[in-house]
C-alpha cells in the first residue's frame, strides 16, 4: 500500500508539466510584425485584433443626435434570439473572422470526393443536402443537453461552457493558446476531445477505438487531414470531421454513407477487403441508396434501402465471437426484430438482424416458384414449423444421416453459414466473414444450382455439401431414390423438392411438408391435379405429382 | 358527385395566389428624426422574388403543406448589376446565384450541379459580360458566362494567394482584387495580366494588414477594407492614397470587424461591421452620420453580416449572414418627413 503511495506520488512528479504558450506566438497574433521571432512589440497591440478596447469617438453622429456615444457592442445580448446555426457570445467573436477572408472557415476534410480506384462509388462533389442548419460544422452556441447519452456534470468537465451555460468555440478551442495545434484546448489523441462530451455506448471496447491497424500507402488516404497513423489515434475522426463535414448529417466525413466505411475496409487499412466483396454480382447493395437511411427508422416503415449501418454499429462493433445464435462483436448494438416480430434493441442473435428486411418486410418476388410461397424469412424459419434449416431452433426432424460432423440433429446454423462471401474464411479464403458479397446467385457461400437437367457433382450443390454428406446422399442412406434423382437418367436438383429456409406452419403441416419438401412448380407439375409429398414415418412417405413425363401415381417408398 | 370538391379545390388553388405579407419598414433615425435610411425588405425564399411555383407545385403545396426553403445559405458577397439584378456569394451552398427579381429567375453559378466552390466570397461582373467569382480556398478567381458555364481562371499560378474582395472599373477595364495573406490589392488588365500591385503589410497610409472588401466610387477611386488596421482606405486609380477612415474602437467612427464597403451616390461610404451588427454611414471626411441595424434577427437587425452593395437609385444591399437572407435598405433623400 505503501509503495504504492509513493510509486504514484513519483509519477506525479515525472508527468510533464502542461504546456501553454503565449498568444503572441500563435498565429492569433495578427499585428503586422507577425508571428515568430520580433523584438520589440507592445503587448497590447496583439490583443486588440480579438479585443476591442472602448474608444468612443466623442463626437457624436451628425445625423441622429439622439443617439448616445454609446459602444456598438452588446456583451450582454449573448442569448438574443437563439435559433439553430446563429452563433452568439465567443463564437460569433470567432466566425466574424474564420469566415473565409481573414482566417479560413472551415479545416478541410477532403477537397475532393473519395475517388475510389474501381470507380465504385458514387462521385459527388457538391454537397447534397442545403439545410438551412448549415451544420457542416460542430454545432455551437447550444445547451449542453442532460439528455446527452454519458452526460456528464458540467461542473466535472474538463472543456467549459460559456458563462451562460452553452457549448461556444471555446469549449474546444483555447484562442490563445496552440500548444495542442489547432488551438485545441487539449489534444484529441484518440479523440479525447470528442469523448469529453460524447460517450456512445459500447465505444470504449470497440475496434475503431482500440484497433492499431495503419494504412498500406495505397489510395484513398484515409486520414488526409490527421497525422495520427493508427485506427485507434484517429477515433472518431476515422468517419467524423467536427469542421466542414462532407455530409451536414451527423458530421460524417463523406455524404455518401458507404464511403465513409469503404474508404478503410478495402484491405489497405482494415485486413480483410469488404470492397472486394461489394463488386461481386450479387451483394448487399449499399450504393444504390443515398441519403434514405436514418438511425431512428423503424424497420417496419422505412422505406426500403441497405447501408453498412444497418447491420453494424461503428461505435460498438467489435472482434469478440460468439457461439450461434448469438450475434457476432461484429453486430453489436444494432436492432433487429425477434423471431416473435417485436423489436430487438439491439438484437443478441444473428437472425434478428435479418429479420429486419428479410422478415415481415420483405417485398422481392420470390426466386423460385413453389407450391407454397413464402418470401417472409421470420415466417419460413419459425420453430413450430412442419420442417426448417435450425436458424432459431433445433430442427425437427431427428433423423438426418447424412449430417457431416460437428453438425448433429440439435444443432443450430448461422443465417451466414450459407449466405456469406465465397472468399469468406467459411469457405476457406481470406476475405471477410459474412454477407457482404459473392458470386454466387443468393449470395451464397458456395455453389448451389437450381436449374433442372444439372449434372451432379460435388460443386454443383457444394453448399448443401457443406453440411450434409454427398456419399450418404447417393447412398441412399435416407430417401431411396436420392440417387436416381441426382443421377444422369434426371439431373434433378435439391431445389426441385427442398425449400432450403423452411415450411410455414401458417401454409403447410407435417404431413406434407416435413424434410423441407416444398415443390418446384415450374419444374413439377400436379399429377391429375394433385400435386402432394405424404410423410408416412422414418424413411418412408409417397409423392403424387408428373415430373420429366413420369407420373408419380403416387410413387410409394421404400 | 364527387368530383364537385376536388375541383373547387383545384380551382381555389390555381386562382387564388396568396401574396407573401408586405415586408416591415423600419425606420433611420427614429421619429421624431428625418428618416434617412429606410429598411424596405428582404430576399429570402423565392417568392420574395416574385417567383411562384408551377400550377401542380401550389397544388402540392396547399395539400401536403410547403416548408419553404431558404434560397441562401451563408450569403457573403453582394454586387448590383443592371436591371436589379444581384450576385451573391454563398460559401455556405458552395455557389453563386445571379437574381433577377425583374424576370423572376434564379441562376445558379456554377450551372453544372456536380461542380461546387468551396469558398466564393466575391463576385463581380467584367466589362465583357463575365462573371468574376474569388474563391478563397482555391486560391483563385473563377471566370463564368451569365449562364453558370466555367471560362477559366484569372491570376492562376501563385499570383493569388487568398483572393477575396473584387472590384471591377468598367471604365478604366480595370479589375481589382484583394490578396488577404499577402496584403496588397493585385490590379489586372482587360487580358488578365497584371497592371499594379498596390500596398504591402504595414500600418501606414497605403498599407494593409488583412485587407478584405472592395468598393469603387464614379470616379474611379478604390475603397479598401483594412480588416486588421481597422479602418478604410480610399486611394486613386493610380493606387496613390487619398485617405485613411476609421479606427479601431466600439463607438461610431469606429470599427471592431469592417466587412463590406459601397459608396451612394453622395460619395457618403457605408461601411458593415460584423461584431456591431449593423451600418455605419460615414461622411467622406471620416465622420460618423448615422448607424443603422443591430444584432438580431428581425427586420431590424443583421446577424455577423458581411457583404454590402449600392444600386444606381440608392438602394442597400446587405448580405445578413447568419440570417440567412439579404437585407434591403432605401437612402432617403435629405429632408424626408
Amino acid at each position: 500500500m505503501k509503495l504504492a503511495v509513493l510509486l504514484s506520488a513519483l509519477l506525479t512528479l515525472l508527468a510533464p508539466p502542461a504546456r501553454s504558450m503565449s498568444v503572441v506566438d500563435s498565429k492569433h497574433n495578427l499585428s503586422v510584425s507577425g508571428p515568430g521571432p520580433y523584438k520589440s512589440l507592445v503587448e497590447e497591440e496583439v490583443c486588440v485584433f480579438c479585443h476591442t478596447p472602448h474608444e468612443s469617438s466623442g463626437v457624436g453622429v451628425l445625423w441622429n443626435r439622439n443617439e448616445s456615444v454609446a459602444s456598438y457592442i452588446t456583451y450582454t445580448s449573448s442569448t438574443l434570439q437563439n435559433a439553430p446555426g446563429q452563433p452568439t457570445g465567443s463564437s460569433k467573436l470567432c466566425l466574424s473572422c474564420h469566415d473565409g477572408t481573414i482566417a479560413l472557415g472551415e479545416v478541410r476534410s477532403r477537397p475532393a470526393p473519395i475517388a475510389f480506384p474501381t470507380g465504385l462509388e458514387n462521385l459527388n462533389a457538391g454537397p447534397a443536402f442545403l439545410d438551412t442548419d448549415l451544420q457542416d460544422d460542430h454545432p455551437v452556441s447550444m445547451a449542453y443537453p442532460t439528455t446527452l447519452p454519458g452526460y456528464v456534470q458540467a461542473a466535472l468537465l474538463d472543456l467549459p461552457l460559456d458563462p451562460a451555460g452553452l457549448v461556444q468555440c471555446t469549449s474546444c478551442h483555447d484562442p490563445h493558446d496552440d500548444a495542442a495545434g489547432h488551438f485545441l484546448r487539449k489534444p484529441n489523441l484518440a479523440s479525447a476531445l470528442c469523448t469529453t462530451c460524447h460517450d456512445p455506448v459500447g465505444w470504449l471496447a470497440a475496434a475503431h477505438a482500440t484497433s492499431q491497424e495503419v494504412w498500406d500507402s495505397t489510395p484513398p488516404d484515409p486520414w488526409p487531414n490527421s497525422t495520427e497513423t493508427t485506427v485507434a489515434a484517429n477515433a472518431c475522426e476515422n468517419c467524423h470531421s467536427p469542421h466542414n463535414a462532407g455530409s451536414s448529417r451527423r458530421l460524417l466525413r463523406s455524404d455518401t454513407e458507404e464511403d465513409n466505411c469503404l474508404v478503410c475496409h478495402n484491405g489497405h487499412v482494415s485486413f480483410k477487403s469488404v470492397v472486394a466483396d461489394q463488386q461481386k454480382p450479387y451483394h448487399h447493395p449499399v450504393e444504390t441508396t443515398f441519403g434514405v437511411h436514418d438511425p431512428t427508422e423503424d424497420s417496419a416503415t422505412m422505406a426500403r434501402h441497405v447501408e453498412c449501418v444497418d447491420c453494424h454499429n461503428p461505435h460498438a462493433a467489435n472482434a469478440t465471437t460468439a457461439q450461434v445464435p448469438a450475434a457476432s462483436g461484429a453486430l453489436a448494438g444494432v436492432s433487429g426484430i425477434t423471431d416473435l416480430g417485436t423489436p430487438a434493441t439491439p438484437a443478441t442473435n444473428q437472425y434478428e438482424v435479418c429479420f429486419k428486411c428479410h422478415g415481415d418486410t420483405a417485398n422481392g418476388a420470390a426466386a423460385i416458384s413453389r407450391q407454397l410461397l413464402q418470401t417472409n424469412t421470420r415466417l419460413e424459419f419459425d420453430r413450430n414449423n412442419p420442417s426448417f434449416h435450425p436458424v432459431e431452433w433445433p430442427g425437427t426432424n431427428l433423423n438426418v444421416p447424412s449430417l457431416l460432423s460437428p453438425w448433429n440433429t440439435s444443432s443450430l446454423v448461422y443465417c451466414t453459414d450459407c449466405h456469406a462471401s465465397d472468399s469468406g474464411p467459411g469457405n476457406g479464403g481470406a476475405g471477410p466473414a459474412g454477407p457482404h458479397g459473392s458470386i454466387y446467385p443468393f449470395l451464397l457461400e458456395r455453389e448451389y444450382v437450381v436449374a433442372d437437367g444439372t449434372a451432379e457433382s460435388a460443386t454443383a450443390y457444394a453448399l448443401c455439401y457443406k453440411c450434409h454428406d454427398r456419399t450418404s446422399i447417393l447412398a441412399n442412406q435416407s430417401f431411396p431414390t436420392h440417387a436416381l434423382h441426382l443421377g444422369v437418367t434426371v439431373n434433378a436438383p435439391c431445389s426441385v423438392c427442398h425449400d432450403a429456409h423452411g415450411i410455414s406452419a401458417t401454409q403447410g403441416d407435417a404431413a406434407h411438408n416435413s424434410h423441407l419438401i416444398n415443390f418446384d412448380t415450374a419444374i413439377v407439375t400436379p399429377y391429375l391435379g394433385t400435386l402432394a409429398f405424404q410423410d408416412n414415418g422414418t424413411f418412408a412417405g409417397q409423392c403424387t405429382l408428373s415430373c420429366h413425363g413420369k407420373d408419380h401415381l403416387p410413387s410409394v417408398y421404400p | 358527385m364527387g368530383w364537385a370538391p376536388v375541383a373547387a379545390l383545384l380551382f381555389s388553388v390555381a386562382c387564388a395566389t396568396v401574396p407573401p405579407p408586405a415586408p416591415e419598414t423600419v425606420n433611420w433615425p427614429p421619429l421624431p428624426q428625418p428618416a434617412r435610411v429606410q429598411r424596405v425588405g428582404e430576399i429570402r425564399h423565392e417568392v420574395d422574388l416574385g417567383i411562384q411555383r408551377g400550377w401542380w407545385g401550389r397544388v402540392v403545396d396547399t395539400v401536403l403543406g410547403h416548408r419553404q426553403e431558404s434560397l441562401l445559405t451563408r450569403p457573403m458577397g453582394i454586387e448590383c448589376l443592371e436591371d436589379g439584378r444581384l450576385l451573391v456569394t454563398d460559401p455556405g451552398a458552395r455557389r453563386v446565384l445571379l437574381l433577377d427579381p425583374l424576370h423572376h429567375r434564379i441562376q445558379r453559378i456554377p450551372s453544372d450541379d456536380h461542380l461546387s466552390l468551396p469558398s466564393p466570397i466575391d463576385a463581380a461582373l467584367d466589362g465583357h459580360g463575365h462573371l468574376l467569382v474569388s474563391d478563397s480556398v482555391l486560391g483563385q478567381v473563377l471566370r463564368f458566362d451569365l449562364k453558370g458555364r466555367s471560362l477559366g481562371e484569372l491570376g492562376s499560378g501563385g499570383l493569388l494567394d487568398r483572393p477575396t474582395g473584387i472590384a471591377v472599373d468598367t471604365e478604366r477595364d480595370r479589375i481589382y482584387v484583394a490578396d488577404t495573406t499577402r496584403h496588397q490589392v493585385v490590379v489586372f488588365g482587360p487580358d488578365g495580366q497584371v497592371v499594379r500591385v498596390i500596398g504591402g503589410r504595414g500600418a501606414k497610409a497605403g498599407e494593409f494588414n488583412f485587407p478584405t472588401h472592395l468598393a469603387l466610387d464614379r470616379h474611379g477611386n478604390l475603397y479598401v477594407t483594412d480588416a486588421m488596421n481597422f479602418r478604410i482606405q480610399i486611394l486613386d486609380p493610380a493606387g496613390r492614397s487619398l485617405a485613411v477612415i476609421g479606427r479601431l474602437g466600439d463607438g461610431p467612427g469606429t470599427f471592431s470587424k469592417p466587412k463590406g464597403v459601397a459608396v451612394d451616390s453622395l460619395d457618403h461610404l457605408l461601411v458593415v461591421d460584423a461584431l456591431f451588427d449593423n451600418v455605419q454611414v460615414l461622411a467622406r471626411t471620416g465622420a460618423p452620420l448615422l448607424a443603422f441595424a443591430h444584432s438580431g434577427s428581425d427586420a431590424a437587425s443583421l446577424w455577423l453580416p458581411s457583404g454590402i452593395a449600392i444600386d444606381a437609385h440608392d438602394r442597400v444591399y446587405v448580405a445578413d449572414t447568419y440570417n440567412h437572407r439579404i437585407q434591403i435598405y432605401q437612402l432617403l433623400p435629405e429632408a424626408q418627413p
